[in-house]
């Protein structure tokens, strides 16, 4: 029911694809199966097209890998469209709550394992990147399997079986190092630990104080900051911050036993490695818009496992199961509702919004009231948390995407205009972003063709030759591309139509008027 | 003897307390804020007045219902004389007086440990800091708050009824004063009935339980009469609004105040957000508008960083008190969540028994984090007594030493130029390990063996690094970004000095007519009151018939901007001309005053051609509005100073009075090069200039061959005359980046900035300068009308020079400047 539940709370939102970096990764991957023989007399068969295969696939960033290999498939199998286009995210976010779920089922208990599911399931940050194009959801589902392999290995005294958490946490570092080296960190410092080798406490103790140490070096403190800084401003940590804090708590307060120190030093390492390393991560490209926030989404699962853990020691495993599937199955229902609608009702939304506040307010009253041996009121109080943090999260992912559908519909509604037109019209797109969108929305049918009917050519625009566009074709250019690179559009360019949801970009549809001297 | 001996007793017991006072008070003479803000000169001026029975006719001045905060100034004012320092007296000494109750509430709850780190912190408390120097009532409401609950446990504690009675009433005294100072604290008053409920919960529990034992008639009776009540008091708020507003206001909480002091999301509704019809009944359902990097980018402004250290510190403290149930925590966790979720929550309904009881009142309405102060009184009370719990009660000095010289060091080497990015790059490093100890302290709490051993060592770093953390500039609130209006105060202040030096004038007191007076020292006699100005019993005046006759001295913002009329032509100007702060002082004068003036002013100009005279004979000429002594004055400081022409305010009053002279000549240079195609003309190497048709004009057009990042010009040589002023009318439009007119032989300023622009339309500029003194009449100049760069190209329809000839046209009342003979 958890997993349903986590599909229909991403299914409603899709929304089409709304990063440069998704489109880039869509067209990456269509273009990734059908590829020509880059040598004309070339052998031709299964293995030359292999090797062409694999030759295409390493000119591409190797983060995303997972995703254009599996989506290409789905693209040559199923064609182009925004439900593809966020399946691998929608599959590594299911895969990511089943392992969160087995990790901590294997770690505490099973009741905990379907908490911290649960919190998967309607963690914001969570829900907003895996209806994205983006190769993060994946690499956190990897990094969770990687975590999960390795405790079991853990548990058990043969060697044998740490081979396939390590043989995950290598291929993660050859996709993204800056996200598996922690997890391999770990894992190394964990296993040398319970090994007991004589005299390794005071060696451990100087590598700890030598990597923190590096906090020293010029710049770290201050990349750090500016990443913390970064990552803090996420509207979900408004109710994440307080949640973690007390779980940090109650997981002191308890017996450390094996499962809890392997918990806090996953998650310790993880911490330490984002913010000692941050000059680096800072630099990485796939922080340039959201990619710092899969770091921090990185960093949430054992964060959640945490909570899970605090609640679940708190209460009897019938009345959490109780909760869980009353929550879980009017959320899930809710959520078919949300996908049937184009948004939000105005009275969910306010619901919603209003449930941000009492969700926080909900967390404390959790904590100042919950007192053993009020059963009846104890569960009231977890209900109500979870109830909250669950409408909560709903109105942060609206409000997440809701910050970045509009380039999306202004370039739908670009492209439904063109469409509309007479004729077969001709276009030049004067913008990389918007030009990739109409191609991606045209489901890539042919480079230069609108949609699968072919009732539009689409042709980017050379900025330096836009004197040379025929007569009676149209041109789409957005005012930031007319302001910084065109100039002044040629006298024969005639506004047809602009199309702006927001004041932040505008769309300007021209028709080039055939000039009476020719 | 006995009072040495007792004096150096309580020196050798209190010496940890001291030096964390003496720390808090270095900290905030070190980031002295003074009165520069805004609302803080009208509390000083109110303090001023106060004993005067003023301010006069002023009713509904805002902040004058706060006499809680400028009474307590004004009889500082009277103790120590009126002077900005003197106005911020106060709220310095309300903050150190927190810091006193802080340390006694912690004493009270949870000894002296806890008391000493929560001095501490206070001591360093950045919004504390910042908020101690100036006269808002935001460090004075939190040392009555405090005051209020301290006197009320006190209450509650003491034996004998007299002293119960006593604190009652000096906790009912501070509660008054807290009104006082600020009417909108009133839900203090619900912290201390929550107070008072847990002191007399027994009490309470007897009763409830006398109640129970009262017959059921009398109990069902009572019952309903409440129930009536409350049915009645919900009618009467649901028939001014209806329930859509509860819920469409309701909507908004949870985005103000909650995100602001946990994540430091800042300001994420204006009140211009929510539109015209916020307060309308079934109105859509608010939106917050759609920010393109929400998940990135504070919603306003950047993002509010002065919590970071201790909403983390304390989130973990909080936590730690529940889980643990301690309850030493429990008074200070009821006072902040009251005071919290009032100013989540309370806005709401933001006052009680009035019509608009149900409309809420976004942040903005807060104004600024500045309110916070209020509430962070019980949340480092809560750091404290958690910090407290870790920390050995023999070695609390070693970390309170510590943490005071550490923050004392890292202030000055911050200060420093030369070490400031290093130390803030430590504090950032100091803040990360801050957060990362929070976080692990839990566990050395409750530890026993492992890391339990180490427990007092991991809290004793704690505390300085709390201290080093809290001193991570976070703006707006920290004094260093409040230069501009340091500048602006110094020069007032010099502005100030000047007036009190030439008593001569009135003083019109518009726009700095109060930031004056209170600079200096309310020597100049601001008031509000209608016709309250008598000049010369104040130094005043808005009557228009003395200033008339006498003359008149004002002030205005800015010194380099563009002056289009003579009578904004600056006579002196305080600070640097370049900055926004630069003050100007402008001097009008009588008819034949002005004559005389000028007379004068140019007798001196000629005579020593100093800086300062040529610059009064500038003056002075505009004063008496005569634009060819005007010419002639920016003339000499071009031959002489050319660096220092105001050639940029001058352009305006050139064009306003020169444009129109009609012995001007204009010299079409568009034509000029039709006619002399192209002689006396040079381009850059890449550009090729023609001539082509446009509606019937002729434009001349530019071409960049190649995209060039050379700046490639286009010159003319020209006749120009000494002594002139002269326009460059142009109308261009240009892809290509352009520059406008360049001198490559002589010194000639010029109106156009030095700086590349791009105009996608045709856009106008005149561009101003004027030639200097040279020997002879006239002379062959090199122009560099413009330079270009990139591609695309620049295309004139417009290129005129205009000579202004000022001589005939500008006859003021008969008045012709020649008549003045050296």
């Amino acid at each position: 029911m958890l997993l349903i539940l986590t599909l229909a709370i991403r299914l409603a939102f899709v929304d089409g694809l709304w990063f440069s970096e998704s489109l880039t990764i869509a067209a990456d991957s269509k273009s990734l199966y059908s590829f020509e023989p880059a040598d004309p007399g070339s052998e031709p068969g299964l293995l030359a097209r292999g090797k062409e295969f694999l030759k295409e696939l390493r000119t591409l960033p190797s983060e995303s890998w997972p995703v254009n290999v599996v989506l290409g498939s789905l693209y040559t199998v199923f064609g182009v469209s925004d439900l593809i286009s966020i399946l691998p995210g929608l599959a590594a976010s299911l895969l990511a709550g089943f392992f969160i779920y087995f990790l901590a089922a294997q770690l505490f208990d099973e009741t905990t394992g379907l908490l911290a599911a649960f919190l998967w399931a309607i963690v914001p940050l969570s829900v907003f990147l895996s209806v994205s194009l983006l190769p993060v959801v994946p690499l956190v589902a990897m990094n969770l399997l990687a975590a999960a392999l390795f405790f079991r290995a853990v548990q058990t005294p043969a060697w044998g079986t740490y081979l396939p958490a390590a043989f995950v946490a290598a291929v993660g570092l050859v996709l993204d190092w800056t996200f598996f080296l922690p997890t391999a960190i770990f894992m190394a410092l964990y296993t040398i630990q319970r090994l007991k080798i004589p005299k390794w406490k005071p060696v451990g103790n100087g590598l700890g104080l030598l990597v923190l140490a590096t906090a020293f070096l010029p710049g770290v403190g201050a990349a750090a900051s500016e990443l913390f800084n970064l990552n803090l401003l996420l509207f979900d940590n408004f109710i994440m911050l307080p949640l973690l804090a007390i779980g940090l708590v109650f997981v002191a307060s308890v017996k450390r036993d094996l499962p809890i120190h392997f918990l806090l030093i996953w998650l310790a390492v993880k911490a330490a490695f984002v913010f000692i390393s941050a000059p680096y991560i800072l630099q990485r490209p796939l922080l340039q818009t959201i990619g710092f926030s899969g770091y921090w989404l990185d960093l949430i699962p054992p964060v959640l496992i945490l909570i899970a853990f605090q609640f679940a020691r708190r209460y009897d495993s019938q009345q959490i199961k109780r909760v869980l599937l009353g929550i879980g199955a009017t959320a899930i229902l809710g959520s078919i509702f949300l996908i049937l609608t184009p948004s939000f009702p105005a009275g969910f939304a306010t619901i919603s919004r209003i449930s941000v506040g009492v969700a926080f307010l909900c967390i404390f009253l959790y904590l100042a009231f919950w007192k053993k041996g009020r059963p009846l009121g104890n569960i009231s109080l977890l209900g109500a948390l979870l109830t909250f943090l669950l409408l909560a999260s709903l109105s942060i992912v609206n409000d997440y995407v809701g910050s970045y559908v509009y380039p999306v519909e202004d370039a739908r509604e670009v492209r439904a205009t063109l469409k509309a037109l007479d004729g077969d019209p001709v276009v030049f797109v004067g913008d990389d972003f918007v030009y990739e969108r109409l191609l991606y929305l045209g489901r890539y049918q042919n480079p230069q063709a609108l949609d699968e009917s072919d009732s539009a050519s689409v042709y980017a625009l050379n900025p330096n030759r836009s004197g040379e566009v025929p007569g009676g074709a149209y041109v789409v250019v957005s005012s930031q591309y007319l302001g910084l690179i065109l100039g002044i559009p040629p006298a024969n360019w005639e506004v047809v139509q602009e199309f702006s949801h927001s004041s932040q970009q505008t769309l300007i549809l021209y028709h080039v008027v055939v000039d009476d001297l020719e | 003897m006995r009072s040495k001996r007792i004096l150096l007793d309580l020196l050798t017991r209190n010496w940890l307390i001291l030096a964390i006072i003496l720390l808090a008070a270095f900290l905030r003479w070190f980031y002295y804020m003074g009165v520069i803000r805004g609302d803080d000169f009208s509390y000083a001026f109110y303090a001023h007045e106060f004993f005067q029975g003023g301010p006069e006719g002023s009713r509904h001045l805002a902040g004058l219902n706060r006499p809680g905060l400028y009474v307590p100034a004004a009889i500082l004012f009277r103790l120590f004389g009126e002077s900005e320092f003197v106005a911020t007296l106060f709220p310095l000494i309300a903050s150190i007086a927190t810091l006193f109750f802080i340390y006694k509430i912690a004493f009270l709850l949870s000894g002296r440990k806890a008391a000493l780190v929560g001095a501490f912190l206070w001591a360093v408390f950045p919004l504390d800091i910042f908020m101690a120097t100036q006269l808002d009532p935001e460090a004075p409401l939190a040392m009555a708050g405090s005051g209020a609950i301290y006197s009320l446990l006190l209450a509650g504690r003491s034996a004998k009824l007299t002293d119960k009675l006593i604190w009652y009433f000096v906790s009912g005294a501070f509660l008054l004063w807290s009104f006082l100072i600020k009417l909108s604290s009133a839900p203090i008053v619900f912290v201390v009935v929550g107070i008072l409920v847990m002191q007399h919960w027994p009490r309470i529990l007897q009763f409830l339980a006398f109640i129970r034992k009262l017959p059921r008639r009398l109990l069902v009776a009572g019952a309903v009469v409440i129930l009536f009540a409350v049915l009645t008091t919900s009618a009467f708020i649901l028939s001014r609004q209806p329930w859509p507003v509860v819920i469409n206001n309701l909507e908004l909480t949870a985005y103000d105040i909650a995100p602001g002091w946990v994540i430091g999301r800042t300001n994420p509704i204006q009140q211009t957000d929510l539109g015209g019809n916020w307060a309308k009944i079934h109105r859509k359902v608010f939106t917050p508008p759609a920010q393109p990097e929400t998940l990135t980018t504070a919603t306003a402004g950047g993002r509010l960083r002065v919590f970071d250290v201790y909403v983390a510190v304390f989130l973990v403290a909080a936590g730690y008190a529940l889980v643990q149930q301690n309850r030493s925590a429990y008074i200070p966790m009821i006072w902040l969540g009251i005071l919290f979720f009032y100013m989540e929550w309370g806005p709401f309904p933001r006052s009680f028994g009035s019509s608009s009881v149900l409309v809420y009142t976004p942040l903005t309405h807060w104004i600024a984090a500045d309110n916070f102060l209020w509430i962070s009184v019980p949340m480092v009370l809560v750091i404290a007594i958690y910090l407290a719990q870790g920390l050995d009660e023999k070695k609390i000095a070693a970390p309170m030493v510590a943490g005071v010289s550490s923050v004392i060091v890292a202030a000055l080497l911050l200060d420093s130029l030369q070490t400031h990015q290093l130390a803030l790059n430590y504090l950032y490093v100091t803040l990360i390990f801050t957060l990362a100890l929070s976080l692990i302290s839990p566990f050395a709490l409750f530890g026993k063996k492992d890391i339990g051993a180490s427990r007092p060592i991991l809290f004793a770093f704690l505390i300085p690094l709390i201290g080093l953390s809290s001193l991570i500039p976070s703006p707006p609130y920290h004094a260093g970004d409040f230069f501009k209006e340091q500048d602006r105060r110094d020069n007032l202040r010099a502005a100030s000095s000047y007036l009190l030096e030439h008593p001569d004038l009135p003083i019109r007191p518009v726009g700095y007519g109060l930031p004056l007076d209170v600079y200096s020292e309310f020597q100049f006699g601001f008031t509000y009151a209608k016709g309250g100005y008598l000049f010369p019993e104040t130094r005043f005046t808005r009557d228009r018939e003395l200033v008339r006759l006498l003359g008149v001295y004002f002030l205005k913002q800015g010194c380099g901007q563009l002056i289009t009329h003579f009578r904004e032509w600056p006579f002196e100007v305080f600070g640097d001309p370049d900055s926004p702060e630069c003050i100007s002082l402008i001097r009008k004068l009588p008819k034949e005053k002005k004559l005389l003036a000028l007379i004068e002013a140019k007798r001196n100009a000629l005579a020593f051609l100093t800086k300062d005279k040529l610059t009064s004979y500038l003056a002075a000429s505009a004063n008496a509005k005569k634009l060819s002594e005007f010419v002639n004055a920016l003339s000499l400081v071009v031959t002489y100073f050319p660096e220092d022409t105001p050639i940029s305010q001058a352009s305006g009053i050139i064009q306003t009075y020169g444009l129109s002279a009609v012995g001007n000549i204009r010299m079409d240079l568009i034509s000029l090069f039709q006619q002399e195609q192209g002689r006396g003309w040079a381009f850059g190497a890449e550009l090729t200039p023609r001539t082509m048709e446009e509606d019937e004009a002729a434009v001349l057009v530019v071409d960049i061959g190649q995209k060039t990042e050379e700046a490639q010009p286009i010159i003319v040589n020209l006749n120009l005359k000494a002594n002139t002023a002269y326009i460059l009318e142009v109308e261009l439009r240009a892809f290509a980046q352009y520059d406008l007119l360049r001198f490559p032989d002589y010194e000639i300023p010029d109106s156009y900035l030095d700086s590349w622009n791009r105009d996608l339309d045709w856009t106008t500029h005149n561009v101003v300068f004027v030639t200097p003194d040279w020997p002879e009449d006239q002379r062959d100049v090199k122009i560099e009308l413009a330079r270009i760069n990139d591609r695309g190209g620049i295309a004139f329809r417009v290129l005129n020079l205009v000579e202004v000839n000022a001589g005939e046209s500008l006859e003021v009342g008969g008045q012709v400047l020649n008549v003045f003979a050296y």
